[in-house]
């Protein structure tokens, strides 16, 4: 059990910054993942923590002692790889346990601990495999089990359900969560992909080109993202970005939408509450942030929500819900509406907004304006 | 303190691999470099004395002799082995039931050395017991082969023993790339039309420009060291007719105590090596690092 | 490998017409490769009278192993009248040290080019990939120089060092060449792991490597035991190897010329690579592809 501290940690190739002040606090039992498009340094990042790339700038503390200068070996850490790294020479048994050998752990020792994690992985009928006669979903648990029977204080994992199908994936991210839930160790975790991020993680770190974007739990990057990057990148489909302008209309603020209605376009007025914080930003230019599920059937929606009517241009049923393409501010934007709902492309329907949980950012910075 | 020197071992364990190359290759081309500018005759001098035995070099007929034997030899060696190589490779792909048979038996010349091949050669060819004398005795009078003992046609020997020996290396290297080839471009080209001719000469064969120069290299390569091969073969006879250059060098070296001269030919070689190996070995480390 | 032949190809007669003239190409090419090899197989069971009598392609009239017996242990090169088998002994105890420690390094030195890529390791690696293309002439000299110096001039340990030496550049490159496809991460958790640079070549590197050691072995061996100018250059007399006391045997020019035991010893020189040849093909084609196609 650990805690791990990163603070202005930077990494140079040459002349090439890959990662850029990076500061982050790990509590004890926490797990962090860290969430980013490829080649934007989450890899770099977690093979600095672990030991396998040296620090540029900066220090990492593992329970509050800087490890900057000290050999992978030591550092008390366990890493399970995208490819899995399985010792192909090896048996299941002999991978597991490699570690502790390595560690002089003796014998009767090595295999007890190998036996426990391999029947709580429930790999025990393979310990006597080559990985090669493994499947995909096997050689992860494997992976996972060398790095679970050291019991280190630290996990690291790097993308590793990215080689396995969906279905699969699904249910081992089941396993991880029920592992951490138990074994209650400081995890990092790395991924690109977003549904990972907001199921397994305590806290999620959203990196792009080398710097932290936000770093927070995952409900307030969902529901106040940083910036416009982060809003865009967790949520599927993405947040839909809308360029206005900020009016005030008798004694109501809010904001101008150009929506097509019957062919014709149309400018509605769509008040906001908030008044005083809004009343600073009125005749300003900016970008209304409003995902999918605020934009719904008028039906069934609570009554004190804004309404507006516009023509659909294509319509997507995903199964629970259909999704509606509208234009919104002269953009195409996404509704979720439930499918019984849902009209017929170039018909017109009624949408309610619940424009109280949408975000303002700064269309220069790009940045959230609270 | 452990750690550190634990960071430091893969130098420490390239270091020495490394140092032996650099003094034994880098190092002794300096060596021979320098020597080739000095006046050394049995033993070697230090005192520099100009590009006096490269002047001497050049207006020796031997060297002469031996120079453009290279570029006879190596031109006709590496296209008719390419040639062959080729030919063999290409009709080998066709489904051939005895394939892995006529494959070893194209490529074990091979595996062996240079000096049995030229003896081999040698005596199948000498005009007295050989295969002219062989024709003869079945009553083909005027059959004659005699180019060993010929002073023009001697290299020509040594082209045909050498071809003997490094075709099947291409015919090797030219069908594990027939075999990577991409079938769907094949299939392909067959809905389009294309006759199997069609296929080869126009698809496939310019797919592998790559293999076409490696081989050119390597043959090249073993073009300009070819030493034993004359040894064996002609001796570099008659005369001195059919020598090359590492003969040459050979001949300078450790028979006639002309160690300046040696050096001075050894270092033309080396030029002539490096004019095909360095463009080509530079575009191979690029190739790989943008790949 | 394809399916071409299910595909439309050319029809009715001109079709076998073709396939005839493929396999009447393969054959005369198949006849050429083998001839030399059926030539000198057949004389060296002769005796003299029979070879002088000229019928080169004819089968001996009956098998004569004398000559094999003679080119052994009797036959004499330059003064010294003992056969090939002095020679062969010479030839072996060069070859397995040199072929062995020229692996060993080579591997061990491409597993530290690949898997910890330090700073110059690729100008490194450039270096001693450009000394395996030199012409030899170019260091023969001063190491024969060297040779004298270091007391092992004229012996057999000479000419191990100088094995190892030129050979490391070729091992190095096969190894390297392999050790690249292995993965990095399996390095990395090895690390992890706590095992360190010999550790992890020991118990990861060397037991996935067996067949780029095969590779190297039959190369470097090849290689070693076909070479003759290092031989030729670098010894005399008693510490020569196989290769170069055959042709001091067959050049003799003193005496009659016995060339039934000249075919029998190049045979003898010849036997040991060609029975690997024949032993391990698949490995031997790998070699020299994978020395011909770079980087
Ligand atoms: N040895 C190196 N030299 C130079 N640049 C490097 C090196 N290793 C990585 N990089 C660069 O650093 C950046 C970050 O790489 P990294 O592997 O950390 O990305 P990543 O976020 O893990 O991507 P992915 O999701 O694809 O795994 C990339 O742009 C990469 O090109
Ligand atoms: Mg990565």
């Amino acid at each position: 059990m650990a805690t791990l501290t990163i603070n202005n940690a930077g990494k140079k190739y040459g002349s090439v910054e890959v990662l850029n002040d990076i500061s982050m606090e790990l509590n004890d039992g926490e797990l962090v993942v860290l969430l980013g498009s490829s080649g934007c340094g989450k890899s770099t990042l977690l093979n600095m923590i672990a030991g396998l790339e040296s620090i540029s700038s900066g220090d990492i503390r593992i329970d509050g002692e800087i490890v900057n200068d000290i050999h992978p070996k030591n550092r008390d850490i366990a890493m399970v790889f995208q490819s899995y790294a399985l010792y192909p020479n090896m048996t299941v048994a002999k991978n597991i346990s490699f570690g502790l050998e390595m560690r002089g752990v003796e014998k009767e020792k090595r295999d007890e601990l190998v036996n426990s994690v391999a029947k709580m992985l429930q790999i025990d009928h393979l310990l006597n495999r080559k990985p090669a006669q493994l499947s995909g979903g096997q050689r992860q648990r494997v992976a996972m089990g060398r790095a679970l029977v050291r019991r280190p204080k630290i996990f690291l994992f790097d993308e590793p359900l990215s080689n396995l199908d969906a279905k699969l994936r699904v249910e081992m991210r089941h396993e991880i969560k029920k592992l951490h839930t138990s074994l209650k160790a400081t995890m990092v975790y790395v991924t690109h992909d977003q549904i990972e991020a907001m199921t397994l993680a305590d806290r999620i770190a959203i990196l792009k080109g080398g710097v932290v974007q936000q770093f927070a739990t995952p409900a307030e990057i969902y529901s106040r993202p940083a910036n416009m990057f982060v809003a865009g990148f967790v949520g599927s489909p993405s947040m839909n970005f809308l360029p206005v302008t900020v009016a005030q209309q008798g004694n109501e603020i809010g904001v101008h939408l150009a929506v097509q209605y019957q062919g014709k376009s149309e400018n509605q007025f769509v008040p906001m509450r908030n008044n005083d914080k809004l009343s600073q930003l009125l005749g300003r230019e900016v970008i209304l942030g409003i995902r999918p599920e605020m934009i719904t059937q008028l039906e069934n929606a609570e009554k004190d929500l804004a309404t507006l009517h516009c023509d659909v241009e294509v319509v997507e049923p995903t199964g629970a819900d259909t999704l509606c393409i509208i234009k919104l501010a002269g953009k195409d934007s996404i509704a979720r509406v439930s499918p019984i709902h849902a009209c017929a492309p170039g018909e017109s329907m009624g949408f309610a907004l619940d424009i109280s949980r949408a975000c303002l950012f700064d269309p220069v910075t790009e940045e959230l304006i609270s | 303190m452990l750690d550190r020197l634990a960071e430091r071992l893969p130098q420490i364990v390239v270091a020495p691999s490394f140092l032996l190359i650099l003094v034994f290759v880098y190092g002794f081309i300096i060596w021979t470099g320098y020597v080739s500018f000095t006046k050394s005759k049995m033993l070697p001098v230090y005192k520099l004395d100009g590009l006096r035995q490269y002047t001497r070099l050049f207006s020796m007929d031997r060297w002469d002799v031996a120079y453009s034997n290279l570029f006879v030899f190596a031109s006709l060696f590496i296209i008719v082995a390419i040639i062959i190589g080729c030919l063999l490779a290409v009709l080998l792909d066709q489904h051939i039931r005895a394939e892995g048979a006529l494959r070893t038996i194209y490529l074990y010349p091979m595996a062996i050395s240079f000096i049995v091949t030229g003896t081999a050669w040698k005596w199948m060819l000498n005009p007295s017991l050989g295969l002219e004398a062989y024709f003869q005795s079945l009553g083909w009078e005027s059959f004659s082969f005699n180019w060993i003992v010929d002073k023009d046609m001697s290299i020509y020997v040594v082209v045909i023993a050498a071809v003997w020996q490094a075709s099947g290396f291409v015919m090797a290297l030219f069908l594990s790339a027939l075999r990577s080839v991409d079938q769907e471009i094949i299939k392909a080209a067959y809905l389009d039309g294309a006759s199997n001719t069609r296929i080869y000469m126009g698809i496939i064969l310019p797919s592998m420009r790559p293999v076409f120069l490696s081989a050119f290299v390597i043959l090249s390569h073993l073009a300009i060291k070819s030493f034993d091969l004359v040894v064996a073969l002609t001796g570099g006879g008659p005369g001195y007719a059919s020598t090359l250059p590492a003969n040459f060098m050979y001949e300078m070296t450790f028979r006639r105590n002309q160690i300046g001269i040696g050096a001075a030919s050894a270092m033309m070689m080396l030029a002539t090596v490096a004019a095909i190996m360095i463009p080509y070995l530079y575009s191979e480390l690029r190739g790989k690092k943008n790949g | 490998m394809a399916n071409r032949d299910r595909l439309p190809g050319t029809d009715g007669k001109g079709r076998y017409i073709g396939r005839f003239l493929i396999y009447l190409t393969l054959a005369v090419f198949a006849i050429w490769y083998l001839a030399p090899l059926y030539v000198v197989v057949s004389t060296s069971f002769k005796d003299l009278a029979e070879i002088r009598g000229g019928a080169l392609l004819s089968l001996p009239h009956e098998f004569n192993v004398s000559a094999w017996h003679k080119a052994w242990s009797q036959a004499c090169i330059g003064v010294e009248c003992t056969g090939l088998k002095p020679y062969f002994i010479n030839s072996i105890s060069m070859s397995v040290p040199a072929v062995l420690i020229s692996t060993f390094l080579g591997s061990i030195t491409g597993y530290a080019l690949t898997k910890y890529r330090f700073r110059g390791a690729n100008i490194i690696f450039s270096l001693m990939l450009f000394g395996c293309f030199i012409p030899f002439q170019v260091v023969i000299l001063p190491m024969a120089q060297t040779l004298g110096m270091l007391g092992i001039a004229n012996t057999v340990n000479g000419l191990i060092l100088v094995h190892v030496v030129y050979g490391l550049g070729f091992t190095t490159l096969f190894f390297r060449n392999y050790y690249v496809s292995i993965p990095d991460d399996l390095v990395k958790a090895a690390t992890i792991d706590g095992a360190g640079f010999f550790r992890i070549y020991w118990r990861i590197m060397l037991p996935l490597s067996p067949p780029i050691i095969v590779v190297t072995i039959i190369w470097q061996f090849t290689q070693i035991w076909n070479d003759f100018l290092f031989g030729a250059s670098f010894t005399t007399g008693g510490a020569q190897p196989l290769t170069v006391a055959l042709n001091n045997l067959i050049n003799t020019t003193t005496g009659v010329k016995h060339y039934n035991i000249d075919m029998a010893a190049a045979l003898i020189a010849a036997a040991p690579t060609l029975f690997v040849y024949i032993v391990a093909g698949r490995y031997f084609v790998r070699g020299l592809t994978a020395g011909s196609v770079k980087g």
